[in-house]
C-alpha cells in the first residue's frame, strides 16, 4: 500500500487510528499497530511478507543472543550472523540481477539472470535491523525482549517502506512506552497533510513531466525540454521523497512517535558536504555511523574510507532491474566533489560570495540527478548532448513554450517550497496571531489541512480518471 | 496556562475533523450505490474482485480492491470535476492554443503490424483493448477545437496497403473494392507553427494509395473535403467527422465510381444542439466546453428496411438508420444507432445494386448516404464482426466492396489486424481479455508503486 492512495487514506489510516485509540492498554496497541503494519505491507507484496517476518525474527534473535552473552566474545557471533543474513538478503534480491548480469558481461558467461520482484523497502528494514543489532552489541541499547515490540518496529509501516531509517536507539523509550499527547497528534495530523500535498500535487506533477520529456525518445527532444525535464525531476524526487518523510514523521507523531528529520531544504545547500548534511539525512548519518567511523572516519585512511563509503551510497541507491552503474557513478561523483571540498574547495567557497556556493551546488546537483535517472549510459550521454546543444537539437519547441505558459504558477510554487518560505511564512504568521489571536491561528491550521487534503484527493480522483475515445455507443 | 488550554482544544478539533472526514468518506463507500459504468469515461468501472489464493498472492486481488475503490469513490465525478478545474489552474491558458499528453501514435513498434491474419487468437474485443490501441495519446486544443494529433508513417501505409491488397486478389474478379481513407481535422485546422512538426496525412493517404493494386479504386477523399474547408466539417469536441464532412467523401466515392450522388437539398436536415464529444471528455478543457457541436444530419428519404446482426448466421433484429433518440454524449449514435457488426438495410432503388461499407464508428455517417444508390447495402463493422467478409460477398453477390477508414485506424496495427481478420472471419475469444487486462492495470499500479519508491 501506498500513503498517496485513497483506501490509505479512507480506510486504512481512520480504521488504524479509531482501533488504536480505542483501548489504552499498551500490547493491544502494539498488537493493532502491528497487525496493520503487515497488512500494509501485504497490499502490494504478500510474498514478501515473510521475508520481512524472517529479517526481524533473526535480528530479534541476535539481539537477545548478544545481552544473554554481553561481555564475552561470542557476542560477537550475533552481530556476524546478522551482517550475513541482511547482506546476503540485499544481495539476493536486490542485486542478484545487476551481479549475474555483469558476470555474464565480463566473463561472456550464460547465468540465467534472476528476475526477483524487488521486496519493497528491503534496503530500509534490513539497514533498521542492522543497525539494532549493532546497537545492542556496542551497548548504546538493550535487546528488546518483547516479540511483538520488535516486530512492530522492525514493520512500522509509518517509515517501512519509503524511510526515513528510523534507527530503534531513537525510538527505543516509544516502543516500550508512549504517550499521549494531544498537541502532538495534531501536529502529526498537519505534517501529514503537508507530506500528502508535496507528493501528490508536486511531486506527482513533475512526474508527468520527467515521463514527457525524459523517457520518451530524446533525438526529437529541444534543448529547452531537456533542461525542464532536468529540472522536473529535480523537483520530483525532492517532494516525493521528502513528502514521503512528512508523511511518516506525521503518522509517527499520531501513534506517539518521534522519528528523526529526513530533509532540511536540500536545495538550498551552498556546498556538497552541506547538501548531504540536508539530503536524506537518515541514510547519510547511517553510513557514518556504521561504516565510515567503524572504518576509522578521516583519521586512518580517510579518503579510502570516504570512498567506500560514497561506493556504497550510490550501490545502495540502485539494484531494482539490475540497474547500478549509473547509481554508483553518482555516488562516487558526490564522494569525489566532498573529498575535494575537504582539500581545497571548501576553503575557497567560503571566501567567495555565498551566490557562487549556490550556484556551484545547482549545477553539482543537476549533473547528479541526471547520472541517476538514466540508468542507460548510452542514453545518459546522448542527454548530456543535447543539455549543451551538442547534438543540434532546436533550442525549443512550440508545444513546450505552451505547457510552460500553462504550468508557470505551479512551476514557480514549486520552486518556492523548495526554500525554507513556507517555513519562514508559518512563523512570521505564528508570531502575528498569538495570545488574544491563538484561536485564529489555529483555525487556520485547520482550513489550510482541510484544503491541502481536499486538493490532493481531488488530484488522487482526478488520476483514476480513464476514459476510452473509442467506445461503442 | 490559557494557551495551553486553547491548544489542546485546538489539536482535539483538529483531530477530530480529520478522523471524522476520513472515516466519513470511507464510510460513505459502503452506503452509497456504485455505478458499473461511466458515462463520462465511456468505460466499465472496476467491479469487486472475486478472491481466489492465487491472485491474493500475486497482488492482483489486492491491486484491483484498490481500483475497485478508486473506480467507486464517493462523489467521484465532482473530484475529477475539481482535479481538471485546479489543473486549468496552474498556469496561464492560452485563450487559443493547448496541448494534452503528446504521445504519437507512431510510438507503436512496427513489429507488431501483423498482416497474416486469419487465425482465431490474439487481441479480444475488449473496450479496453480498443482504446489502448487506437488512443493517440496527442490532443491539440487551437481556436476551441480539438484535433488528435498525427503519427501515423509509412511502415503502417505498407501494412494497411498490402491488407487491402490481399482483398483484392480474392475480389478483383467478383466485384469492386473500394478504399476511402480520409484525414482528420488536424490535416486542415493547425496552428500554423504545429504544421512544420506534424506528420502529413496527406502525405500518409497518399502513400497507401500508392501501393494498391491496380485493380483497387482509390478514393480521392481529401481534396473534395479540402474544397470545403470552411464548412462545418469536423466536430471540435469529438474525434469524428460530422454527417456533412462524411457527405463529402461519400460524393467524391460517387465521382470514382461514377454515380450520382444525393444532393443535400434532396435530404431532410436535421440537428442536435449542445453535443460534447470524446476530446472533450478526454481532456475535460473549458475552452471546448465553451464551444459544443451539433449533431446535424440528413435523412435519405423513403423506406430503409434496416436489421442488424450480431453475426451472420444469427437472426437479424430491426435497427434504425436514424437513431433520432440518441442524446447528450451519444449524440453521435444517430447515424446507425451506433456500432453493430453487421447491418444490412434494404432500401426502395431498385437497382439490383448491392454494396457493403466495411468500417468503424468513422464510416456511420458515411454509410447513410449510400442508402440512395443501392438497392443493398451491408455494413460491416470490422471490430465486432466475426463472420466472414468473403462469404458475405459471395453468398449475397455483392457488386461493391468499400473500405472506409479514418488516416488514424488505417496507421493503427489492431485496426489493420481486425480488418484483415474479417476475410475468412473467426471464433470470437471472450474470457482471456479480463484477465489480461486486470493483470495489466495492476502492473501499472505496481510500477508506479515502486518508481514512487525509488
Amino acid at each position: 500500500m501506498v500513503f498517496a492512495s485513497l483506501i490509505f487514506l479512507y480506510i486504512f489510516l481512520p480504521l488504524n487510528l479509531i482501533l488504536y485509540y480505542s483501548s489504552k492498554n499498551a500490547t493491544y496497541r502494539n498488537l493493532i499497530l502491528t497487525i496493520f503494519s503487515f497488512i500494509f505491507y501485504a497490499w502490494g507484496e504478500p510474498i514478501w511478507i515473510a521475508l520481512l517476518f524472517v529479517t526481524a525474527l533473526i535480528d530479534y534473535g541476535n539481539g537477545r543472543f548478544i545481552e544473554a552473552n554481553r561481555g564475552k566474545s561470542i557476542a560477537k557471533f550475533g552481530v556476524i550472523c546478522s551482517l550475513v543474513f541482511n547482506i546476503c538478503t540485499l544481495l539476493t534480491f536486490k542485486y542478484s540481477a545487476f551481479i549475474v548480469s555483469n558476470i555474464n558481461d565480463f566473463f561472456g558467461s550464460s547465468f540465467g539472470v534472476p528476475s526477483f520482484a524487488l521486496p519493497i523497502g528491503i534496503s530500509f528494514y534490513t539497514f533498521q535491523s542492522i543497525s539494532y543489532v549493532i546497537d545492542v552489541y556496542t551497548g548504546k541499547v538493550t535487546a528488546q525482549k518483547s516479540l511483538l515490540k520488535f516486530l512492530m518496529f522492525v514493520s512500522l509501516y509509518h517509515q517501512l517502506v519509503a524511510g526515513p531509517i528510523v534507527r530503534y536507539v531513537h525510538i527505543a523509550k516509544q516502543i516500550d512506552t508512549r504517550r499521549f499527547k494531544l498537541a502532538n497528534i495534531s501536529a502529526g495530523v498537519t505534517r501529514f497533510c503537508v507530506g500528502l500535498f508535496k507528493k501528490v500535487c508536486i511531486a506527482n506533477v513533475a512526474g508527468t513531466f520527467v515521463v514527457k520529456y525524459l523517457d520518451g525518445d530524446l533525438s526529437s527532444l529541444a534543448v529547452s525540454e531537456a533542461w525542464f525535464g532536468l529540472l522536473m525531476f529535480t523537483v520530483q524526487i525532492y517532494f516525493d521523497f521528502s513528502g514521503y518523510s512528512d508523511m511518516a514523521i506525521g503518522l509517527g507523531k499520531m501513534f506517539g512517535f518521534d522519528y528523526l528529520e529526513n530533509f532540511n531544504y536540500p536545495y538550498i545547500a551552498k556546498s556538497a558536504t552541506d547538501f548531504w548534511r540536508r539530503w536524506h539525512i537518515s541514510l547519510s548519518t547511517w553510513f557514518k555511523d556504521y561504516i565510515y567511523i567503524p572504518l576509522g572516519g578521516n583519521k586512518t585512511k580517510g579518503y579510502r574510507n570516504l570512498f567506500i563509503v560514497w561506493f556504497l551510497t550510490g550501490f545502495w541507491h540502485g539494484g531494482a532491474n539490475g540497474a547500478c552503474w549509473n547509481y554508483i557513478l553518482w555516488g562516487l561523483f558526490w564522494g569525489g566533489l566532498i573529498l575535494m571540498e575537504r582539500l581545497f574547495l571548501g576553503n575557497i567557497i567560503k571566501k567567495i560570495p555565498s551566490v557562487f556556493g549556490h550556484l556551484y551546488l545547482l549545477a553539482a546537483m543537476f549533473f547528479g540527478w541526471a547520472l541517476f535517472y538514466f540508468t542507460d549510459l548510452n542514453r545518459l550521454s546522448e542527454f548530456f548532448k543535447i543539455l549543451f546543444g551538442a547534438s543540434g537539437q532546436q533550442l525549443t519547441s512550440f508545444e513546450f513554450n505552451i505547457v510552460l505558459q500553462e504550468n508557470i504558477f505551479w512551476l514557480c510554487f514549486a520552486m518556492l517550497m523548495c526554500m525554507p518560505i513556507y517555513l519562514f511564512m508559518h512563523r512570521k504568521v505564528k508570531r502575528q496571531l498569538v495570545g488574544n489571536k491563538a484561536h485564529y491561528w489555529y483555525s487556520l491550521t485547520i482550513a489550510v489541512n482541510f484544503i491541502l487534503l481536499f486538493t490532493a484527493t481531488a488530484m488522487l480522483v482526478g488520476k483514476t480518471y480513464n476514459p476510452f475515445i473509442y467506445y461503442r455507443f | 496556562m490559557k494557551g495551553h488550554t486553547i491548544k489542546n482544544r485546538f489539536a482535539l478539533i483538529t483531530l477530530i475533523v480529520f478522523v471524522t472526514a476520513l472515516a466519513t468518506i470511507g464510510a460513505s463507500f459502503f452506503i452509497v450505490p456504485k455505478s458499473t459504468f461511466s458515462k463520462y469515461e465511456k468505460r466499465k468501472l472496476t467491479t469487486l474482485p472475486v478472491f481466489s489464493v492465487q491472485s491474493f498472492f500475486n497482488g492482483t486481488y489486492l491491486a484491483n480492491i484498490d481500483l475497485y475503490f478508486a473506480d467507486n469513490f464517493p462523489s467521484r465525478d465532482n473530484f475529477v470535476s475539481t482535479s481538471f478545474y485546479i489543473k486549468e489552474k496552474r498556469g496561464i491558458q492560452s485563450k487559443k492554443i493547448g496541448f494534452y499528453k503528446t504521445v504519437a501514435l507512431d510510438a507503436q513498434l512496427p513489429e507488431s503490424v501483423d498482416t497474416t491474419f486469419g487465425k482465431a487468437d490474439s487481441i479480444p474485443l475488449d473496450s479496453a483493448n480498443r482504446g489502448k490501441v487506437e488512443t493517440t495519446g496527442g490532443v491539440v486544443i487551437y481556436d476551441g477545437r480539438a484535433m488528435e494529433v498525427f503519427g501515423g508513417n509509412y511502415v503502417m501505409a505498407k501494412a494497411y496497403s498490402t491488407m487491402i491488397n490481399k482483398y483484392q486478389e480474392i475480389f478483383q474478379d467478383i466485384a469492386t473494392l473500394y478504399v476511402v481513407v480520409v484525414p482528420s481535422s488536424i490535416a486542415f485546422y493547425p496552428p500554423t507553427e504545429y504544421r512544420k512538426v506534424a506528420n502529413s496525412e496527406k502525405t500518409n493517404i497518399d502513400q497507401i494509395y500508392g501501393l494498391l493494386s491496380p485493380g483497387v479504386k482509390a478514393v480521392n477523399a481529401n481534396d473534395e473535403i479540402l474544397n470545403h474547408k470552411s464548412e462545418y466539417i469536423y466536430f471540435g469536441t469529438d474525434h469524428h467527422w460530422t454527417g456533412l464532412g462524411a457527405y463529402y467523401a461519400y460524393v467524391a466515392f460517387c465521382k470514382t465510381a461514377v454515380i450520382n450522388p444525393i444532393s443535400l437539398d434532396a435530404m431532410t436536415y436535421k440537428v442536435k444542439k449542445k453535443y460534447l464529444g470524446s476530446l472533450y471528455y478526454l481532456t475535460r478543457d473549458s475552452r471546448l466546453k465553451e464551444n459544443p457541436d451539433s449533431v446535424e444530419y440528413w435523412k435519405v428519404p423513403g423506406n430503409h428496411k434496416t436489421l442488424r446482426y450480431g453475426s451472420i448466421t444469427s437472426k437479424g433484429t430491426p435497427a434504425t438508420l436514424y437513431a433520432e433518440y440518441a442524446s447528450g454524449g451519444n449524440a453521435y449514435g444517430v447515424f446507425l444507432g451506433g456500432d453493430n457488426p453487421l447491418m444490412k438495410i434494404d432500401n426502395e432503388i431498385k437497382n439490383g445494386r448491392k454494396c457493403v461499407i466495411v468500417k468503424n464508428s468513422y464510416g456511420n455517417p458515411f454509410a447513410t448516404y449510400f442508402t440512395a444508390n443501392y438497392e443493398t447495402v451491408f455494413i460491416v463493422d470490422y471490430r465486432y464482426y466475426t463472420g466472414s467478409l468473403v462469404d458475405l460477398v459471395k453468398e449475397n453477390n455483392i457488386n461493391d466492396i468499400i473500405f472506409l477508414n479514418g488516416v488514424f485506424s488505417a496507421n493503427t496495427s489492431w485496426h489493420i489486424k481486425m480488418m484483415g481478420k474479417v476475410m475468412n472471419g473467426y471464433t470470437k475469444p471472450t474470457l482471456k481479455v479480463q484477465k489480461d487486462s486486470i493483470i495489466k492495470n495492476t502492473d501499472t499500479l505496481k510500477s508506479n508503486w515502486k518508481n514512487s519508491l525509488k
